[in-house]
């Protein structure tokens, strides 16, 4: 059975070494792939892979996040998170937080360790 | 992903379809899926990546309840379509597209792309990787994919999935949690099976990034 979120929202890039920042533009506009099997006749995922974009100078930076407790963060159960623990310190960047050009890499420090999770 | 360095990056944009960073020191351009420079003052530099955990935050809160979390602005916030759950739920045949979702794992002289949406037929896959027996995982949700390899104190077992969504392992009927690889209860009770680090791309960009990748099955 699969998690339901009961929403419509932005089209998904949920997957984490992509490129969100194209296929937010284009999913957007949910038109289906050509090709498809022929059991299954919905959405599917786009060519994005001759998708050019870049912005002159880059994007901000994302530096100093804003990191909360667990209790104070206000998630839902079934939201996706990317999990890492270091040095013994554990902490979740939730997807959800981490679409669109800006969101997509942090600098963080976790355990000690600069890190920069990305999406 | 998770790379650690000590500079500070950001966002190009795309270029062919892959997510491009930059770094503020060198303004170096690095590939995101590669997490290497590819132009630049950088050029040539890998970054060293971190296993990292993708799945629920009920999940994660129940390994880690001591875990903080990193945070935006609610407007910021946008969950996901069911769409792309669905279309890897349903769409099981058909050849593999340009943008289809894999889990891809990268040895030294192989690799191997797993289509998330064949995987979702089966939800435990058990075969070889460099050698190594592995075992690779997708949750009932979808939400989560781990790779384990399949070795304990040099025995290969046999998984299944059990209703309750854990592992057992044929030769001593041990259960293991399917996440964090522990052996919960029977003979191999608190031993872990070691994680292979396992990631998610879309395969016209995994394959850019190892054109040598056997998509599994076929």
């Amino acid at each position: 059975m699969m998690t339901q979120t009961g929403l419509t929202d932005i089209r998904p890039l949920w997957w984490p070494t992509l490129v969100a920042f194209g296929a937010a533009f284009s999913l957007s506009c949910a038109v289906s792939a050509d090709e498809q099997s022929e059991e299954y006749d919905g959405w599917a995922p786009q060519d994005m892979s001759q998708f050019t974009r870049t912005k002159e100078g880059g994007f901000p930076l994302n530096v100093d996040p804003k990191i909360l407790s667990a209790t104070e963060a206000d998630l839902a159960e079934d939201d996706l998170v990317m999990g890492a623990v270091i040095n013994g310190e554990a902490r979740a960047y939730p997807v959800n937080y981490m679409n669109g050009p800006m969101h997509e890499v942090v600098n963080d420090e976790l355990g000690g360790l600069p890190i920069a999770p990305t999406w | 992903m998770f790379d650690d360095k000590p500079y500070e990056f950001g966002v190009l944009g795309a270029i062919k379809g892959m997510l491009t960073l930059y770094d503020k020191q060198t303004n170096s351009r690095w590939s995101q899926l590669f997490g290497r420079a590819i132009e630049g003052p950088m050029e040539g530099h890998q970054l060293e990546r971190l296993p990292s955990t993708m799945t629920t935050w009920e999940q994660w809160r129940q390994l880690h309840p001591q875990t903080t979390v990193y945070v935006k602005p609610k407007a910021y916030y946008r969950r996901f379509a069911t769409d792309h759950f669905e279309y890897i739920a349903q769409a099981a045949s058909g050849p593999v597209q340009v943008d289809d979702l894999v889990l891809g794992l990268e040895g030294h002289a192989q690799a191997r792309a797993y289509l998330l949406r064949r995987l979702a037929q089966q939800r435990l896959v058990q075969d070889t990787f460099e050698d190594a027996p592995i075992l690779v995982y997708l949750s009932a949700d979808l939400s989560t994919v781990r790779v384990f390899n399949r070795e304990v104190e040099g025995q290969t077992l046999q998984f299944a999935l059990t209703e309750d969504e854990n592992l057992r392992d044929q030769e001593t009927s041990s259960l293991w949690h399917p996440v964090t690889g522990e052996s919960i209860q029977g003979p191999h009770k608190g031993k872990k099976l070691t994680g292979l680090i396992a990631r998610y791309a879309v395969w016209f960009a995994w394959h850019s990034y190892r054109p040598d990748t056997h998509i599994h099955g076929e």
